[in-house]
């Protein structure tokens, strides 16, 4: 147990202790005379010096002298402390000091990163004894790099070890870190010393974003004058199949920002590290968009591809990388009567995500399992059912894994039903359920989790329920029955539903592919949904879906948070059909970043962060399964965004309860107030001491001295 | 010379009680006080013989059968035709004068009473057993001069006792003056009782005392002295005020104490002695001191003083 001091100035007071003796052996005169008869005798004595008096009542010195002691240290308010608390000495009226350090892309500008190091390190070393400190780097994340020490070098060996990275910075990251570690800390006087270039991009206050009551927040700026961007901002790909070939054009849009003259700079596209195109190029004084030549695909391992921008006066060259490949490509197979898919093959175009590549084909004669080969997904729009080989060529289609949409329209006939289709449809096609011309129906009643919808969550279905509906299809039979053969089939699920209860989309998953079935057409025979702004976004989920492939992209931003089951996916390690059912939770994989950085990738696991920009490699843990991949990491565009906020109002915004005072005085939380308060309640015992003592004093100084008692004249 | 010996053991009984100066401060009436403290002086004593055979007339009362014819007043029989008898009030053969010294030092108390209340009490006790005995009393109130002067009468107990009461103790303690005017203005020789606390130089109190005494009077000087001022009893360092003069003086008394009693030892010797030269009585009152130890000790100086006069007076 130690005892610590809250204003240990206080014990200055000690020295008071020195008045009772010194009262003692100079015994100066009482303020009022001692009437006597005649001083006639005693002026016949020697005059001593009473300033040499020796001490003659030590009990009445030793009572007195302890009253103003203890006086003295009640002021002083002691603080008592229990195990490691008392090593530290009065450690409780010390700091607590969380050094918040910006490490963003941003920090890497100028001297910014250097001058942000040399301010935590004038901060750590500023603090005194037995102050405690701890440091947090924060980007897109926050963590506590080294905690609550009372070891300072600690910290000072971190900052000169730590880089600025090259993802966003989010300040909540590095402000919810810190409210951690001062949460713990059961200081009374708690700071948090944040240290950042104050980009505007970093700050978006969420409701987690403020610090505990009672902390003090010193903002350091280590910005300064936003310097020339001159970057590639983003590359937009178009994808074309001519004559069976996988061209992609990349646009890039280059970032010139800080200069209102023009520039030249050379870009390279690079493409599996060949350099594929380089030129000279003009760059105005805000963007740039450049249009550089398509390259080919081929083959099925990802293409990883570059775009490096060399500027004219010598920077540095910023590089976009992304990463392409044909299994990205949705192979659509539309087989249609006449032109009535029209509107399905403008939605169904080459460009947009994911890239498709769309066939057509008149009617379902002669179809083989050969036709079917490489294809994705069939869609059968508006066409009778077929049957035969070809009904059975697209339930093996389904069964290995592929697609299948039917729409139902005016054209599909669906008189027949072929026993292929048995366990394959989600619902038999039957009658042409009319709705009122005027009004017609709509679309109600959707699954909003499922893939189909979840893109027009937050809109509350008011998009897709603008198209009117004068037709559809009832369906009846085998629909929710799940009547499968052998009881491999999944259930059929109605996916969303008319006004008045009629299914619209409905699905049923046999083998390892699925089937949609849309009751209604896809042109503006039966329903006006292709002339309304929902179609193309519907049309392209429902592919998506139906030929089972996630939205990929061609690279993602360093700090990004990544679903680890989403690229062991995208590797061809975790299937998207085998999720959930188990079957792929042992399959794990290693991602390999530019640096040699391996990271273990579970299903179930927690999300991956890409903490540098580069080309990063997917395989299986054992070498075994899947057929590897690659992602591209680009740093935060978001980082090159001059505006600034103001450091004052990130202040006010974290200590806006108004809980800490102008002077930093830190005020305990409420559970350290009572603490606080147990602790400091050793004062009360002291005057209460103090009071015992001086009327001990008083008895005793009257005991002593009952002939002494002055007397007055008659 | 120092309080009898050999009575300080106290007498059980209401009278003890009452004779506690202490208590009697508590009583009001000075006359009331006197005549507890002779009373009960009386009762433990036994009646001493009057002395003196002298008569005061006090009124005259018709003769009746059995008186003395010669004590019927011819001049009133002259007057009136009536026979009347001379009544005399008492039997009277001196005069009882009480000096009481009415100086500031007087005021100083440190047991419970003052000086100047004890001083009042024994003059009071004083003139009231004198008056008991048949003398005449006065009194005189004195300082550095006289204040209050109360000629001796067998009529004049009660202006004496108010003449006590009403006294203050305000004035200078240079009696010598006032004492040296009141020896020549003394005509007839009675018994001079002095009650002060005699801060003054001995030889300056004995002269005109002496004077007194050579004028025929029996003179008593009874020393009044507070334990306190004998004994210095205080500790810490504080700072006196003499009473009379106002001077005060820094001093730690007690690295002083043991000097202080040796000089006060001494100037109560000293005033001893330079009163017995003048056959002048000296009776130490001290104030902690139940009152008829300092009676029974007048008692024993005037019976001294008898015998001392029949020896010392020619055969």
């Amino acid at each position: 147990m130690g005892l610590a001091f809250l204003t240990p100035l206080f014990l200055a007071g000690l020295f008071a202790v020195a008045i009772p003796v010194v009262v003692h052996l100079i015994r100066r005169h009482r303020g009022t005379p001692v009437a006597f008869p005649s001083l006639m005798f005693l002026r016949r004595l020697p005059v001593r010096d009473v300033r040499r008096r020796q001490i003659r009542d030590w009990p009445l010195l030793l009572i007195r002298a302890s009253a103003v002691a203890l006086l003295a240290l009640a002021f002083a308010r002691p603080v008592l402390q229990f195990g490691e608390e008392a090593v530290a000495g009065d450690e409780d009226a010390f700091r607590e000091v969380v050094v918040v350090l910006d490490r963003s892309w941003s920090m890497t500008r100028g001297d910014r990163w250097a001058r942000a190091v040399s301010v935590a390190d004038s901060v750590v070393t500023g603090l005194q004894s037995p102050d405690r400190a701890s440091l947090v780097l924060f980007d897109r994340s926050g963590i506590v790099a080294v905690e609550p020490t009372l070891e300072m070098g600690r910290i000072h060996s971190v900052l000169d070890t730590t880089r600025a990275g090259w993802s966003g910075a989010r300040f909540g990251a590095g402000l919810q870190a810190a409210s951690t570690v001062l949460a713990a800390s059961d200081r009374s006087r708690r700071e948090v010393v944040f240290i950042s270039d104050f980009q505007r991009s970093g700050w978006e206050q969420g409701p987690r974003d403020r610090l505990p009551p009672g902390v003090r927040f010193t903002p350091i700026d280590v910005g300064d004058e936003e310097r020339r961007v001159l970057v590639v901002a983003d590359v937009a790909l178009e994808h074309d199949f001519p004559d069976g070939r996988h061209l992609v054009t990349p646009t890039v849009r280059i970032l010139h920002r800080g200069s209102d003259v023009p520039t030249r700079g050379e870009l390279v596209l690079e493409v599996d590290g060949a350099v594929v195109e380089s030129r000279q190029i003009e760059i105005s004084a805000e963007s740039t968009s450049v249009e550089m030549q398509p390259f080919m695909l081929a083959g099925a391992e990802p293409t990883l591809a570059a775009v490096r921008l060399t500027p004219q006066e010598g920077e540095r060259p910023e590089a976009f990388r992304f990463v392409l490949s044909p299994r990205e490509v949705l192979a659509v197979l539309l087989m249609e009567s006449g032109e009535a898919a029209s509107f399905l093959r403008r939605a169904l175009r080459p460009g947009g995500t994911p890239p498709i590549r769309l066939e057509t084909r008149l009617g379902t004669q002669g179809l083989s399992a050969q036709d079917l080969e490489g294809t994705d997904l069939v869609i059968l729009h508006d066409v009778p059912l077929p049957a035969g080989p070809a009904a059975t060529a697209l339930r093996d289609h389904v069964v290995s894994g592929g697609g299948l949409l039917v729409v139902a329209g005016p054209g599909s006939a669906p008189g027949g039903w072929a026993s292929e289709w048995d366990g394959l449809l989600p619902g038999r096609p039957g009658e042409t359920v009319t709705r009122d011309p005027a009004r017609g129906g709509s679309l109600t009643g959707f699954l909003r989790d499922h893939p189909v919808f979840m893109s027009f969550e937050g809109s509350e279905g008011g998009s897709l329920g603008q198209p009117r509906f004068f037709r559809y299809r009832a369906l009846s039979g085998g629909l929710l029955s799940g009547s499968g053969s052998e009881g491999e089939d999944e259930p059929t699920s109605i996916l969303a539903r008319f006004d008045d209860g009629s299914p619209a989309l409905t699905e049923r998953a046999t083998g390892g592919g699925r089937t949609l079935l849309w009751t209604s057409s896809f042109d503006t025979e039966w329903t006006d949904l292709p002339l309304q702004p929902t179609f193309v976004p519907l049309v392209r989920e429902i592919v998506r879906y139906a030929g089972a492939r996630r939205e990929s992209t061609p690279f993602v931003t360093v700090g990004q948070p990544l679903d680890p089951g989403y690229l062991l996916e995208a590797a061809g390690l975790f299937p998207s059909s085998t999720a959930g059912t188990g079957g792929g939770e042992d399959r794990s994989g290693i991602l390999t970043g530019p640096g040699g950085r391996r990271i273990e990738l579970r299903p179930s696991g927690g999300p991956v962060e890409l903490r540098e920009p580069g080309f990063y490699d997917i395989e299986g843990d054992e070498g075994g399964g899947g057929q590897g991949w690659s992602i591209a990491a680009n740093p935060d565009l978001g980082e090159l965004d001059p505006a600034r906020v103001d450091p004052e109002e990130l202040t006010l915004a974290v200590q806006g309860d108004g809980s800490a005072s102008a002077e930093g005085r830190a005020t305990p939380g409420e559970t350290s107030l009572a603490e606080g308060e147990r602790r400091q309640g050793a004062w009360r015992f002291l005057l209460l001491a103090v009071l015992v003592l001086l009327l001990g004093e008083a008895l005793l100084a009257n005991r002593k001295k009952p002939l002494a008692k002055q007397v007055g004249s008659a | 010379m120092t309080p009898v010996k050999g009575r300080a053991a106290p007498r059980a009984g209401t009278g003890a009680n009452f004779l506690d100066p202490v208590v009697l401060q508590r009583i009001g009436n000075l006359e009331l006080v006197a005549r507890g403290v002779v009373e009960g002086f009386l009762q433990g004593l036994h009646r001493s013989p009057f002395l003196g055979q002298s008569l005061d007339f006090a009124e005259h009362r018709p003769y009746t059968v059995g008186d003395d014819p010669r004590r019927v007043d011819w001049r009133v029989y002259a007057r009136t035709g009536r026979y009347y008898v001379k009544e005399f009030e008492a039997e009277t053969n001196t005069d009882f004068t009480l000096l009481l010294d009415v100086s500031r030092s007087m005021a100083f108390g440190g047991s419970g009473i003052t000086k100047f209340d004890y001083a009042r009490f024994l003059a009071a006790s004083l003139v009231f057993f004198a008056r008991r005995q048949g003398d005449r009393v006065g009194i005189v109130t004195l300082d550095d001069r006289v204040r209050d002067f109360v000629p001796c009468s067998a009529r004049h107990l009660e202006r004496v006792l108010i003449t006590i009461d009403r006294a203050r103790p305000d004035g200078s303690g240079h009696l010598a003056s006032a004492l040296e005017a009141l020896a020549e203005r003394q005509a007839r020789a009675g018994i001079v009782a002095l009650v002060s606390d005699l801060y003054l130089d001995p030889e300056e109190l004995s002269g005109p005392l002496k004077v007194l005494g050579q004028a025929g009077n029996d003179v008593l000087v009874f020393h009044v002295l507070d334990p306190a001022e004998r004994e210095l009893p205080y500790d810490d360092a504080l700072t006196m005020e003499d009473l009379e003069t106002g001077e005060t003086l820094p001093l730690q008394p007690g690295d002083l104490r043991s000097e202080y009693r040796e000089l006060v030892r001494a100037h109560i010797t000293a005033v001893a002695q330079a009163l017995a030269k003048g056959r002048v009585d000296h009776l130490l009152a001290d104030t902690s001191s139940p009152l008829d130890e300092v009676l029974f000790g007048y008692l024993s100086a005037r019976q001294n003083r008898k015998r001392r006069g029949r020896w010392a007076s020619p055969s």
